[in-house]
């Protein structure tokens, strides 16, 4: 299938920066490691936007599929609950979880962790309201390199607590994060 | 201090034309979202995208989907595009939504992108969720979209952000 041509925006320069979007705290992870922590976290923003391209660290399989968790403000009780809904293969499937001592952010996986990653996108609405259980909504997904197969999840979880979220930390179900994993905080007005 | 970002790189309307290519992409960002909000000529047809110009077999994609009241998944191998949705763009008045979040667009991996399609088509269209991955390594320069018939009419807008 060609391209037909059509029009082309190029030469990109000019960057307008609208203040609306602040970056808080990134990392690329130069080894494995267990899990990640943004701690310090600022009230000042009306929510939070968590973007990840992160795999765990397993080897020998052709893909592995495990949980994505995250963690606020340290809390281990079993104040998390969470649903989505996720296809894996050629299904769609859902699945929840109450009184969870993690969060679900959705799937890692697995293809060769040196070579690609899986991508998310976490939001955590009205963050830093001390009068409401937070709302964390979030959606992520891989392909295994034209292997049939990959998954994609689209789940929401609420943290049970009016404490302002003040950290986060991202864990895999099982193994490490990998190096070469970006996780990204940002802030949004 | 925290730093500002989020910036729109361009902005095109798409009118006329069956594709759009948005080119010297810089490399200072971590992420790229590329957001559009289409309509076609004819209805039904597939907007999809590729990388770098490149049109070989390089790309797979993984998607779930809803169509009416009936749920269903497809994973699709060595393609030469990345799959953006499910049930084709509609005709005017309807404006179909797409999203598409592309991660790490400079590192030297494989690339993955996650695609959201909202396509009513006035009560018979589809939303999906779709993983796409491009084998290429290199840094993403340049994103083209297309459809793959017919093309994009008046009030067709793309705007690629920087993250």
């Amino acid at each position: 299938m060609a391209i037909i041509p059509g029009v082309v925006a190029s030469s990109i320069s000019g960057h307008l920066i609208t203040g609306n979007f602040s970056l808080i705290s990134q990392t690329t992870l130069g080894s494995s490691t267990s899990s990640y922590t943004f701690s310090s976290i600022p009230n000042t923003y009306s929510s939070l936007q968590l973007r990840l391209n992160v795999n765990d660290d397993s080897t020998g399989a052709t893909y592995n599929n495990f949980n994505l968790y995250f963690r606020v403000n340290g809390d281990s009780g079993n104040n998390y609950y969470s649903s989505n809904i996720y296809s894996f293969g050629s299904s769609v499937n859902s699945q929840g979880a109450s009184q969870n001592v993690y969060g679900t952010i959705g799937n890692i996986g697995y293809a060769n962790a040196s070579t690609q990653f899986t991508g998310t996108v976490i939001n955590f609405a009205d963050y830093a309201n001390t009068n409401k259980y937070k709302s964390i909504q979030s959606m992520n997904g891989i392909d295994f390199n034209s292997s049939g197969y990959g998954f994609v999840v689209a789940g929401y979880s609420t943290w049970a607590s009016t404490s302002a979220i003040n950290s986060i930390t991202v864990v895999p179900q099982s193994n490490n994060l990998a190096a070469g994993s970006t996780l990204s905080l940002y802030g949004v007005l | 201090m925290a730093t500002l970002t989020y910036v729109p790189l361009a902005t095109q309307n798409m009118s006329g034309s069956s594709s759009i290519t948005f080119s010297s992409i810089p490399t200072g960002y971590t992420d790229l979202r590329l957001v559009f909000s289409g309509i076609a000529t004819i209805a039904g047809y597939n907007p999809l995208i590729r990388f770098n110009g490149d049109t070989g077999s390089n790309y797979s994609n993984t998607q779930m989907y809803a169509n009416g009241s009936a749920t269903s998944a497809q994973n699709y191998q060595n393609r030469t595009y990345c799959l953006i949705d499910a049930g084709g763009v509609d005709t005017s008045p309807n404006a179909s939504v797409y999203i598409n979040e592309i991660f790490s667009y400079t590192n030297s991996y494989r690339k993955t992108m996650l695609s959201y399609a909202a396509e009513d088509q006035n009560n018979g269209g589809a939303v999906s969720l779709t993983a796409n991955l491009w084998r290429g390594t290199s840094a993403i320069n340049s994103i083209t979209i297309y459809l793959n018939s017919g093309t994009f009419s008046t009030n067709t807008v793309a705007t690629l952000w920087g993250i």
